[in-house]
């Protein structure tokens, strides 16, 4: 379980999250929704420590593991794959324990698992944006945490790469683990995930994701111009989004107008 | 073949100053390279510099109220030194200011002003002596300063090798979680970057001390793939600097900082030379 209580973030005078109060159970899959600048990947990086709360408190019982947006780590550090993916036993590990049999066994399993078992020996700079993805996976596998935090992870990844990843996704969640994921695809929060907060500089709505998502959105009602419903309104969340006070409507699509496919599907796997 | 023999090892044999300076500068060199390869991987190579023109106010004032006293000197450099590295680094999260302009403008505010100093109240002899270090001032007391200062980095590195690897390499993963501070690791590697600047600018001065920890650091992440073969490749460099820079000095009757340096330099422009279009490279296995 991870969550957040009363959780407000100010950088300078701009609020990037105000009054956030939301809880994420073990052993679903939740995601977390909303428009570009609605706090989404503030919110993750508060949960997982790495942002401090202005107001506020985390709540969680466990380790967690955060897989950010970008790869922030520095690719041309002289270190080889299976090292980086090493990296993930830190928690368990730390400055002095020794690194035992079953720690590389757990590593060469999730390079395996990912497909970069043959690049296991190679330095990091040989790796390309997908494989520098699926090396992360890698690492959050031997993390083995339980409590795991995505930022858009399925961004700029293949076919291969998506459902691999969700796999990973659905066998955590059957492990029992705390899964929060950031995405931008709704119809794949639709399918498969259970719970989802919606994020507009504030919690919108959480819940089930049909209800969220699809008919339980006051879109008709608060725009007025009932010509879309769920989906096709900017990606479903914008119509609800733009109602509320803290919003910024300004980057958002014009009310009611629907979208192109192009900017619904941006998840390249398969449904 | 005795008479070149004669040539390298004469002047240590011969006078008790050369092989103070020379166990002094290979102690130094264990010290510094780990200091100066992390440094480079780090992309804080310039920050190095920075501090090392740092300590020269504190120095100054240390040897004007204590002469050429060790205690006064170090001591003084060290809090010249940390309080420059606290100034920027609180003025780099404060402001909008990012850390090397913010390095800059305290390091040149503490260059002048050791300066002003030294030449307001002491000598230019002195002046130089502080800029350039001398090898006659590497007495016990300073051997014995120089090699704890390199024992406790050791230790240090040992102790927390994998944390400084992985807050170099990615300190976002570092900082995730709760409840750990990370900090120490940048603390601390801020700390050890000063004392061993301290411990080298006796032999090699204030200015000259820090090429002893990047040099080597370059000339090692040209030549070795991994980083046990970094440390490695840069302590090597390092000290076999140090047996011809001091040899050189002594024949050539010149600064011994100087001839460290320069030597060290020669081996980072050998180095590439020798790896010329290698910024792609990494066909090779890094294990």
């Amino acid at each position: 379980m991870i969550g957040c209580h009363d959780l407000s973030v100010h950088f300078g005078p701009n609020t990037a999250l105000e009054s956030v109060s939301a809880t994420f159970a073990p052993g679903v899959l939740s995601a977390v929704v909303g428009p570009n600048g609605g706090g989404k990947t503030t919110l993750l990086r508060a949960l997982a420590g790495l942002q401090k709360a202005s107001k506020g408190k985390i709540v969680c019982d466990g380790p967690v593991a955060y897989l950010s947006q970008r790869p922030e780590t520095d690719h041309r550090f002289p270190m080889c794959v299976e090292e980086y993916v090493l990296t993930g036993t830190w928690r368990r590990t730390g400055d002095a324990r020794r690194l035992g049999r079953d720690e590389f066994d757990r590593a060469h399993d999730a390079l395996f698992r990912v497909g970069l078992a043959d690049k296991r020996a190679q330095p990091l700079e040989v790796l390309s944006g997908g494989q520098w993805q699926r090396a992360r996976f890698a690492r959050l596998i031997v993390e083995d945490a339980p409590i795991v935090l995505l930022d858009e992870p399925l961004t700029g990844i293949d076919v291969p790469s998506a459902e691999l990843l969700l796999a990973l996704l659905d066998q955590w969640r059957n492990e029992g683990r705390t899964v929060v994921t950031v995405l931008h695809d709704l119809p794949l929060v639709l399918e498969r995930f259970s719970h989802v907060a919606v994020m507009a500089g504030r919690l919108v709505a959480s819940g089930a994701p049909t209800e969220c998502l699809h008919g339980g959105l006051p879109s008709a009602d608060s725009t007025g111009s009932g010509t879309h419903a769920g989906l096709s309104g900017a990606g479903g969340y914008t119509a609800r989004a733009a109602g509320s006070p803290s919003a910024s409507s300004g980057e958002l699509a014009p009310k009611g107008a629907p979208l192109p496919a192009s900017v619904m599907t941006t998840r390249a796997g398969p449904r | 073949m005795s008479t070149v023999l004669d040539l390298l090892v004469g002047p240590f044999s011969e006078f008790d100053f050369m092989r103070h300076a020379l166990v002094g500068s290979l102690a130094l060199s264990i010290g510094c390279t780990p200091v100066g390869v992390f440094l480079l991987l780090r992309r804080m190579s310039l920050m190095g510099d920075s501090l090392s023109h740092a300590v020269l106010p504190g120095a100054a004032i240390g040897y004007l109220i204590g002469g050429l006293s060790l205690p006064w000197m170090a001591g003084g450099g060290m809090v010249a030194g940390l309080l420059v590295a606290l100034l920027a680094g609180l003025s780099s999260r404060r402001t909008r200011l990012d850390e090397g302009a913010s390095f800059a403008g305290f390091y040149l505010l503490a260059l002048a002003g050791g300066v002003v100093i030294v030449s307001k109240w002491g000598n230019s002899v002195d002046l130089m002596h502080l800029l350039f270090g001398s090898v006659l001032a590497v007495d016990d007391p300073s051997l014995i300063l120089v090699a704890a200062i390199a024992t406790v980095t050791l230790l240090w590195f040992g102790w927390h090798y994998r944390g400084l690897v992985l807050d170099s390499a990615d300190p976002t993963f570092l900082g995730h979680g709760h409840g750990k501070s990370v900090m120490r690791y940048h603390l601390g590697f801020t700390v050890l970057t000063v004392m061993n600047l301290v411990a080298g600018f006796q032999a090699m001065g204030t200015l000259m001390a820090v090429g002893l920890m990047m040099l080597p650091a370059a000339t090692a992440r040209l030549v070795a793939r991994t980083l046990p073969g970094m440390l490695l490749v840069a302590w090597l460099v390092a000290s076999a600097s140090s047996v011809i820079g001091l040899l050189i000095s002594y024949y050539l009757a010149c600064p011994s900082g100087p001839a460290i340096v320069l030597t060290a330099g020669i081996a980072y422009l050998g180095a590439l030379l020798a790896t010329p279009g290698q910024a792609n490279t990494a066909k090779a296995p890094a294990l």
